[in-house]
């Protein structure tokens, strides 16, 4: 008897439990039966799409790849030259001031209703309201009035000539338009939006936090339809899984970009040598190792260029990358707008650098490892984030080579957020950065730049000789108007950049995507483009 | 009951005579690990093994079998430190909450049943998050979390050893309480502690290795195995040998100290 | 046994009220102040207005006590405030993620209940038999290997060579089988080690002995009169297990992106999402707390020594 009320006790244990796992997940199971003769199209992805797709808040969390395919902006940037978008023509006046935009005639949000010039100012509203928190873009900062000309004729002036302001627009932040049915009742977005209706190819259909997020074609997508009738963003934060379930079948397509990093170069290496479709993109954006001269012994130009020389950059990037990423020779890659000046580069010349470090009274005694002056070691401390393979090695390289020619170099791998808030904060010797990207190289950059404690750029570049008239004549550019002034202007602050051995490029990053063989037409866009508008899979 | 002793022994020798090597790696790391662990040559990337590495080379062209010898030096001598402080401390104060009474065993009471209330992985990720990772923090956070193991057993021995007849004759005689604890209960307790203590050296190095795959364990490049597991893990299908021989002397250093945890506490349940 | 049950739900209130002061306490005080994540993680100048509006906007202008009363306030309402790097309500995303947790931590239960008892009865069966090695090396093996290489491992062998089963969740319940066993292996383990040492204790015990003197089958002893005493320590270990479980889920839904609590609570650490974290602890103390209850009436119902408060139990 016993036994048996043993066994009962322990069979309704197991029930209940079985039914407690089950009982959310046999709704789901239907589904999957449901699906599985029609798989949809997936995409793994490490970071989630937010909450809310609010085009035009800053801090709402949303995905900068999400926001791209369910928004459009006025125009769009594209290998250094500015596309049509919403509107098909624009018209800049020659005084620089006057911008007016003619929206096309097809011009469709994905609930039916038409984008028109009303349509466009009420979005214009909405994102003025949150002005101080787009203070650093020149279309806010010099927005003088915009309006309706007429239903689909747009315009805007601003109180001063700004020659990025095209290539603003284009930015995924915050120049995209909602459908009028997504704002609150009183027009703003401020505090939310009440569905995210867009003008792009893909319309959000499904999605559940931190698990996936399902994406249908925009039936009153303007453009070219994609062939991809839905696909799905799976959120899987570790590379390993990502690309087991990658060549399980469950995943069809591993994307790299900044915003998600899931395979290693040698993964992607070897699943390309196993004949499964690949496509890596032109350079985006510039990896670098800044070198803050604020901090001693960094203030001392001689030991920054010896810290640069004896660095070898080829044999590091060859050797991350495997020939997946070029070496970079300037802040900006020579294809980015305005930025083919004929920048010389930096050399790799170890001998030199112990030479200039001697001179700088670094001397480096008999049995020591390391430098010393006035029987202080010459050392450097390098943080970065430890989540990130990429700035896991270059710090790993970095502290090597600089051992090699006596400069110690302590690397601390701090979590993400810990890292932003030091480098923003300017508290590093030396640290690892990127440049922005498309569209907002190098315009965005150079003024973060020139502005104060935005970047660690400007914390590496602030203390050197002549940075009043660095940032003097970015800020002057902005409201230049001709071209050949621009570039000029270009020439000395590009210069300027790679004369004071602050910022050491190190390679222009590609963008990569591995996906299942049969998947054609994987094309890239901006740096934080997921690139699956012209995707089709072959069956 | 007998029987079962005498298929131990095989493994328990085997056991011994493993942790013994290692601890002689761990004694004479520098002689037999020739390559510095931390120094990186690009240009020796991924090389297979040979006489010279022979566990080959890992992404950053550092010998992996070098790594491995500092590694195991660094886990154990890491979790040594952790368990050695924890049971120092958990003893100290296990003891004097179950010796003095009253208050002091009631303050200990809700600090430990409150600090019980959260899983251990927890609470160790969150006071490393808090101070940041570092390798220091995380052997912090660790201590800062096993003593009340050994806390909560030494508190309950005493309880029992202090109504022993020798220790109330000791206090008869007006022995001051610091030298009844040292003499008459802490030798009562530490064996008790021993089997505890060997099962935790490895569940300890096992942590180590969660906390690294985590993000917020030892540190780079400091050699630990732990660590070295978790970054080979990226490198499962294109070089497993990198993930492979850390990965199999873990195995087998905490397979071992389970062994002997095992034996240890057997032997005592016999005892008692 | 009502008098017994009071005592014990009455218990629960200091240690609760205890585990909300620490948690409290804990994000107070840290190092890292929530008004400078806040800016950073809003890019937003370090000025006087700035930290100012943060302050105000966290209700830390307020004395200590006062902010102490009002977060329990808000707690007891289950409001556990909006997280600082998105902007979300905090307390329908823990919901969300408690259940995803429960369900993975519920099929491990169902592996370990499942489980134990064959490989723990097989084993105390025959002492020294094939069964009671194998299930030694298991156990012995069972808890040597980090749980993440274990995952990873059993993703590459089910998932990518044989193709069994999938490797990330995809909404059905057979995505729950991989991680769900993953959790229990070493769960499992100690149980089995567990079951069979006190069977093997007890037959020396003196009711075998009795009932051994009393002519019954040897069959019948093992299965009512051995195997029900050694199963009463079990039922009390479980309840501290599933704390155990839930803090090994940290891990295991990193490794299978299950979209749990174990996966939330690492990317809050790492950000610094106060809000969360302070959720988080809550709710796994709580269920903590909870659980050991359970365990500890179960016991008192399986055992009526211990709701007397009569005899040593251990």
């Amino acid at each position: 008897m016993k036994r048996r009320t043993f066994f009962c006790a322990l069979h309704t244990l197991a029930l209940t439990l079985a039914l407690l796992a089950g009982c959310s997940s046999s709704q789901a199971a239907q589904n999957s039966d449901g699906s599985a003769s029609d798989h949809v199209f997936t995409v793994a992805c490490s970071s989630d799409i937010g909450e809310e797709l609010n085009p035009h808040l800053y801090h709402s969390g949303a995905a900068l790849y999400a926001l791209n395919y369910v928004y459009d902006p006025l125009v769009m940037y594209s290998k250094g030259e500015i596309q049509p978008a919403l509107a098909d023509e624009w018209h800049v006046s020659d005084d620089g001031l006057t911008y007016t935009f003619h929206i096309r005639d097809n011009a469709k949000f994905s609930d039916g209703s038409v984008c028109d010039a009303a349509n466009v100012v009420k979005n214009f509203d909405a994102i003025l309201q949150d002005r101080d928190a787009y203070a650093w873009m020149g279309v806010c900062a010099n927005m003088d009035k915009y309006y309706a000309v007429d239903e689909q004729t747009f315009e805007f002036k601003l109180t001063q000539p700004y020659y990025p302001a095209l290539q603003e627009l284009a930015s995924v932040r915050p120049w995209r338009m909602l459908g009028d049915a997504g704002f609150q009742d009183d027009g703003s977005t401020l505090g939310g939006i009440k569905a995210p209706i867009g003008t792009g190819p893909f319309v959000l259909s499904e999605y559940k936090a931190n698990e996936y997020a399902e994406f249908v074609r925009n039936d009153y997508y303007w453009g070219e339809a994609p062939k991809l009738d839905k696909f799905r963003v799976q959120i899987i934060e570790d590379g390993q899984t990502a690309v087991s379930a990658f060549e399980s079948g469950q995943v069809d397509m591993l994307y790299d970009n900044y915003e998600s990093s899931l395979m290693g170069i040698d993964t992607f290496k070897s699943l390309q040598d196993e004949g499964y479709t690949s496509a890596i993109s032109d350079p985006v954006l510039t990896r670098v190792i800044t070198l803050n001269s604020s901090k001693k012994p960094l203030d001392d130009f001689n030991v920054r260029k010896a810290i640069i020389l004896g660095l070898d950059r080829a044999t590091m990037v060859d050797s991350i990358f495997g020939g997946l990423e070029e070496l970079a020779q300037s802040y900006y890659w020579p294809g980015v707008m305005y930025c083919d000046v004929g920048l010389k580069g930096y050399e790799y010349n170890p001998d030199e650098a112990a030479k200039l470090l001697d001179e700088a009274g670094w001397k480096l005694n008999d049995g020591d490892e390391y430098r010393t002056k006035d029987g202080e070691v010459l050392s450097l401390e390098y943080y970065y984030d430890a989540a990130h393979a990429v700035q896991t090695s270059f710090a790993q390289v970095f502290q090597a080579d600089m051992k090699k020619i006596g400069i110690k170099v302590d690397i601390f791998g701090e979590e993400s957020s810990a890292n932003s808030n030091r480098i923003y904060g300017g508290d590093f010797q030396v640290g690892y950065s990127v440049s922005w990207g498309d569209p907002q190289d190098p315009y965005s950059t150079l003024n973060a730049m020139s502005l104060d404690g935005y970047t660690d750029e400007q914390f590496a570049l602030a203390p050197c000789e002549g940075y009043d008239e660095f940032a003097a004549t970015v800020q002057r550019t902005f409201s230049e108007t001709d071209p050949t002034v621009i570039q000029e202007n270009h020439d000395f602050l590009l210069h300027y950049i790679e004369d004071q051995y602050c910022i050491i490029p190190i390679s222009y990053q590609t963008n990569r995507a591995i996906a299942q063989k049969g998947v054609t037409g994987i094309e890239f866009g901006y740096s934080n483009v997921m690139p699956l508008n012209t995707v089709a899979v072959d069956r | 009951m007998i029987r079962e002793k005498k298929a131990m022994r095989p493994a328990v020798i085997a056991a011994l005579v493993f942790l013994g090597v290692i601890l002689i790696v761990m004694v004479f790391a520098d002689k037999i690990g020739i390559h510095d662990p931390t120094s990186i040559d690009l240009t020796m990337k991924f090389h297979g093994s040979s006489r010279e590495y022979p566990f080959g080379t890992d992404d950053y062209g550092r010998c992996v079998f070098c790594r491995c010898i500092y590694a195991v030096h660094n886990s154990v001598e890491i979790a040594f430190t952790i368990e050695i402080v924890s049971v120092f401390i958990g003893m100290m104060l296990g003891m004097c909450a179950a010796y003095f009474g009253g208050i002091a065993d009631q303050l200990f009471g809700a600090v430990s049943n409150a600090l019980m209330a959260f899983p251990k992985v927890i609470l160790i990720m969150l006071i490393a998050a808090f101070l940041g990772a570092s390798t220091r923090n995380i052997i912090l956070a660790m201590l800062l979390v096993d003593w009340i193991w050994y806390a909560r057993i030494s508190r309950s021995l005493t309880l029992s050893l202090k109504e022993r007849k020798y220790v109330q004759a000791a206090r008869l005689n007006g022995a001051s309480a610091p030298v009844i604890l040292r003499r008459h209960i802490a030798p009562g307790i530490l064996p008790q502690l021993a089997g505890q203590f060997t099962l935790s050296l490895g569940n300890v190095i096992l942590g180590l290795a969660g906390f690294s795959f985590l993000g917020i364990g030892i540190q780079r490049p400091t050699p630990e195995l732990g660590l070295m597991i978790s970054d080979g893990c990226s490198l499962i299908r294109t070089n497993f040998s990198v993930l492979l021989w850390p990965g199999i002397i873990l195995f087998l250093i905490v397979l071992d100290l389970n062994v002997l945890g095992e034996w240890v506490s057997e032997h005592l349940r016999k005892q008692a | 046994m009502k008098r017994y049950l009071i005592k014990q739900l009455l218990l629960i209130l200091p240690t609760l009220l205890i585990v909300t002061i620490i948690s409290f306490a804990m994000i107070r005080l840290m190092p890292a102040d929530a008004v400078d994540v806040y800016l950073v993680t809003h890019h937003l100048e370090k000025n006087e207005k700035n930290i100012a509006v943060a302050k105000e906007r966290f209700g830390l202008d307020e004395p200590v006590p006062v902010q102490y009363l009002h977060w329990l306030k808000d707690i007891i309402h289950l409001d556990f405030g909006k997280t600082y790097s998105t902007n979300q309500a905090v307390a329908p995303m823990l919901g969300k993620a408690l259940v995803k947790t429960l369900q993975l931590a519920a099929a491990s239960a169902i592996w370990i209940v499942v489980v134990t008892p064959v490989l723990g009865i097989g084993a105390a069966a025959k002492p020294e038999g094939a069964m009671d090695r194998l299930t030694r090396i298991y156990c012995l093996c069972g808890t040597a290997i980090p749980t993440f290489v274990l995952g990873f491992i059993l993703i590459r062998l089910f998932s990518v060579n044989w193709k069994l089963l999938p490797a990330i969740p995809d909404g059905s319940a057979v995505s729950l089988i991989l991680p769900s066993f993953t959790l229990s292996l070493s769960h499992i383990a100690y149980f089995v080690q567990m079951l069979r040492n006190e069977m093997l204790e007890n037959r020396g015990e003196m009711f075998v002995l009795y009932a051994r003197a009393r002519g019954l089958h040897e069959k019948r002893i093992f299965w009512s009169h051995l195997l029900k005493n050694s199963v009463q320590p079990l039922v009390n270990t479980m309840g501290i297990s599933i704390g155990g479980l839930i803090a090994g889920t940290v891990i295991v839904e990193n490794v299978f992106s299950w979209p749990g609590l174990g996966r939330l609570i690492t990317k809050a650490i790492l950000s610094r999402d106060y809000p969360v974290i302070q959720g988080y602890i809550l709710i796994v103390a709580v269920t903590y707390i909870c659980a050991n209850t359970i365990s500890d009436l179960m016991s008192a119902i399986v055992d009526p020594r211990i709701r007397l408060g009569k005899g040593d139990v251990s």
